[in-house]
């Protein structure tokens, strides 16, 4: 349906002025017929237009009036496409005023002299602020990434206590769902023990709560509020306490680093971004519990753990030895550089399979998942100065320890 | 045009003296009407109502679906404003354009908005509850419903913010459109009659639709005038009842179809099973084709009600002396709908703008006004102050376009 020139139509006393003259050339080009409404009233005035040099001049016919629209000011209804047929103009400085030209020609004419009023024009002047400043945002993004300044660190340290330690308290309760906590008075009394000797020596803001769950994961975690997770297979797998007061110093450092907290921040403001981008409901921030069991950190992170871990342990006086020993036992390849656990075989031939799967657990879940470079940590281990140490606990209570979880359960002992 | 136009203390005359000045005053006081060519007031022109179909959609789609990726979505809006522009200047009435003059910043900041206001406190509140209550906690199950009932009740909001929001800016003939009244009450109303659904069986749904079409469309404006609604409910009722009939029907007939194929081949009685019964693989998919053939022909039964439902609010839309009349079939709006939810899901997104006008298309060209409408008796109609777009819409998606 192309629009004949003639503009009579069903909209009756229209009086077609020009309709079978085709556009007459004047010193100054050809003229268009057109349609003009002042918006002060649904009608419109037929009207002849040209296109000048600087503006379009508009002539009413009877009586003979004239306007000049410099093309600086002209809108139109939509951007000129290459194939534009017909152009509906408003003038700024006129607000409710319009003119309709169909006549063939005169688009494509006025997007030659008012280029900004084409379709390019109109996309890239509305999409090029938006590139630049994505652009800008993932060389930031990049860039915090890069020199590992994570705004996320700040918002956690802003965080109330209270609210730490309730969310911390839900990152342990969906880790204990399902699975029985050890709680057996012998070995959690050498655990508290444990505990006390190296929260005193963290010197951190409070002292941690260590909860054992029933899980033959070899894992450690640290969760918000100063409180951590160790796994029966943790226990199991360590030949010494030491090892695992080496374990636990190591996650006492991401606690006083509040790495769990600033991983909750972190995993929230992306949520929140993601909804944003795509126009979302804030059903991905809906799903954050699932995320907050799942939190593995940066290689910096883990150094920065790792340091507090050396720390805490000069100053309980406990030999650093078995938190190298054990990353690099549990670790696939000791001397190799890596950083990704490959189905570790270690594990495999020893451990019982897996108990199935809890849903909150997806994929893989091992300790080096979350903690890799044990070489790095073996070099740091060993550039220590000595000092003296006694062992983490007596040799009762690591036999206590040991059975947190009960009487050493069947085969999946590990304990070689 | 004997009267003087509301606007006319601002703009003395567009003939006048513009804002520079610096062209020869030509303000003619002795002749107050130039719209020489139009129909003179009160006698009334009928005005054919068209499709002008746009040319180079496809191009505007796919370069709407790359720069939002590239922009991290936020092009999204102006892309949006793109199509709408199109899609405006498509229909043609008495061969002139509708113009669309909302812009893309509108929109944005209108989505930020309900972002910050709405979305993003009800996120955090509803992460807090599972924080301080634990995740299996009833607590949760109390919020959530909290949380639904507030989005229910602001969807009648949304839908009616977002229909007065582009009317505002929809011109024709420099006429901007408009809507004159509460969104909130269309909202209590679309959420009180709401909660009747269930208890009335479904038999309130046409009243309901009727008694909220009736706020959506005598509430509309275009200049100074209103439009009028004059359906009533009863002539949807016959085909209701059919739908009624026809949806049960389809549930039993698939339900017991599911159950007979099931029980025959592919369910085997396993005492080992927590649930008792295994299906084998290929019982799934028979399942799944039922329950698709049953949603097809219940897409079918709901699209000839829907048919009717719209030719029938078309032809008791009135504005001035004229009337609307639809002429959409069942047939149509599945072929419509099918047509797009291919083209949608086979360019993964990337076609959406071609749907959208491919629907615009369908609905403008099945459309037309009778009677005679006296164009020169409409002035220019309030600016409402609306600055911000649609962003509740936006964040609860109930814009076709």
């Amino acid at each position: 349906m192309s629009m004949p020139s003639e503009q009579s139509g069903p909209a009756g006393g229209n009086e077609t002025a020009r309709s079978d003259q085709p556009p007459s050339d004047s010193a100054f080009g050809p003229t268009f017929a057109g349609r003009y409404g002042d918006g002060q009233s649904a009608t419109t005035t037929d009207v002849e237009v040209r296109l000048t040099e600087t503006g379009i001049e508009i002539t009413r016919t009877a009586p003979r009036e004239i306007l000049f629209w410099p093309y600086g000011g002209l809108t139109t209804g939509a951007p000129l496409g290459p194939h534009a047929t017909d152009a509906l103009l408003a003038y700024r400085y006129v607000p409710d005023a319009t003119l309709f030209v169909t006549e063939g020609g005169f688009a494509r004419r006025l997007r030659e002299l008012a280029p900004h009023l084409t379709t390019s024009a109109a996309r890239w002047g509305h999409a090029r602020p938006w590139l630049w400043a994505a652009a800008a945002l993932l060389l930031a993004a990049a860039g915090i990434w890069a020199v590992d300044l994570s705004p996320a660190r700040g918002i956690a340290r802003l965080i109330p206590d209270g609210t730490r330690v309730a969310l911390g308290g839900r990152v342990v309760g969906s880790m204990t769902t399902g699975r029985k906590v050890c709680d057996v008075s012998d070995g959690r009394a050498a655990l508290d023990k444990l505990v006390v000797r190296l929260s005193d020596a963290a010197r951190g803001p409070k002292p941690f709560k260590v909860t054992v769950v029933d899980w033959n994961l070899v894992n450690a975690f640290a969760a918000p509020g100063e409180q951590i997770v160790l796994t029966r297979g943790l226990i199991e797998k360590s030949r010494s306490a030491d090892e695992v007061a080496g374990v636990l110093a190591h996650e006492m450092g991401h606690g006083i680093e509040m790495h769990p907290e600033a991983g909750i921040v972190r995993a929230l403001g992306l949520a929140a971004a993601t909804d944003l981008v795509f126009g979302g409901s804030g059903g991905a921030m809906g799903n954050i519990g699932v995320l907050l069991a799942q939190l593995s950190y940066t290689r910096s992170a883990e150094r920065e753990a790792d340091q507090h871990a050396i720390r805490i342990l000069r100053e309980a006086s406990i030999s650093p030895q078995g938190l190298a020993d054990f990353f690099a036992r549990v670790s696939p390849q000791p001397s190799g550089e890596k950083d990704r656990p490959q189905a570790s075989g270690d594990k495999a031939d020893r451990a019982p399979p897996r108990e199935p799967a809890k849903p909150r657990t997806g994929g893989s879940f091992d300790i080096l998942s979350t903690h890799p470079q044990s070489a790095e940590r073996a070099r740091l281990v060993a550039s220590q100065p000595r000092y003296p140490s006694t062992p983490a606990v007596s040799a009762s209570d690591w036999a206590a320890l040991r059975a947190i979880c009960g009487p050493a359960k069947r085969s999946d002992g590990g304990s070689p | 045009m004997e009267q003087p136009a509301p606007g006319a203390e601002r703009w003395p005359s567009p003939w006048g003296k513009p804002a520079s000045g610096a062209w020869p005053p030509v303000h003619d006081e002795s002749s107050p009407t130039h719209q020489q060519s139009a129909s003179s007031a009160g006698a009334g022109t009928p005005l054919a109502l068209g499709w002008l179909q746009p040319m180079g959609i496809v191009g505007l789609s796919v370069f709407n679906y790359v720069m939002r990726i590239l922009t991290l979505g936020i092009y999204h809006f102006w892309g949006k404003t793109e199509v709408r522009q199109r899609i405006w200047a498509a229909v043609r009435l008495d061969g002139e354009p509708l113009v669309y003059t909302g812009t893309g910043r509108e929109l944005f900041l209108g989505f930020i908005v309900i972002f910050g206001a709405v979305l993003l406190p009800l996120a955090l509140i509803s992460f807090a509850a599972v924080v301080v209550f634990g995740p299996q906690s009833p607590m949760i199950a109390v919020f959530q419903t909290f949380v639904y009932v507030v989005f229910f009740l602001l969807y009648g909001v949304a839908t009616y913010r977002a229909q007065r929001y582009r009317l505002s800016r929809t011109r024709w003939r420099g006429i901007r459109g408009g809507m004159n009244g509460s969104s909130w009450r269309y909202g209590f109303v679309h959420f009180g009659t709401g909660l009747l659904i269930p208890l009335t069986l479904g038999w309130i749904i046409p009243w309901r639709s009727t008694r909220l079409q009736r706020t959506l469309i005598s509430d509309m404006r275009f200049g100074d005038k209103a439009f009028r609604f004059t359906a009533s409910a009863r002539p949807l009722y016959l085909r209701f009842l059919l739908l009624w009939v026809g949806t049960i029907a389809i549930l039993l007939i698939a339900g017991s179809a599911a159950k007979t194929i099931l029980m025959q081949q592919f369910l085997t009685f396993d005492t080992d099973h927590p649930r008792g019964y295994t299906i084998s693989p290929s019982g799934a998919v028979v399942i799944a084709a039922i329950a698709l053939a049953a949603y097809f022909a219940y897409a079918i039964v709901s699209a000839w009600y829907r048919a009717s439902q719209i030719n029938h609010f078309a032809a008791h839309t009135h504005f001035d002396d004229a009337t609307f009349r639809a002429n959409v079939s069942a047939g149509g709006l599945v072929w419509l709908t099918l047509g797009n939810l291919l083209l949608v899901l086979l360019s993964l997104g990337a076609l959406t703008a071609v749907a959208q006008v491919r629907s615009a298309r369908y609905y403008v060209s099945h459309l037309t006004l009778d009677g005679p409408v006296a164009l020169g008796a409409i002035a220019q109609g309030d600016d409402h102050g609306i600055t911000k777009g649609e962003g509740l819409a936006q964040a609860f998606d109930v814009d076709a376009f």
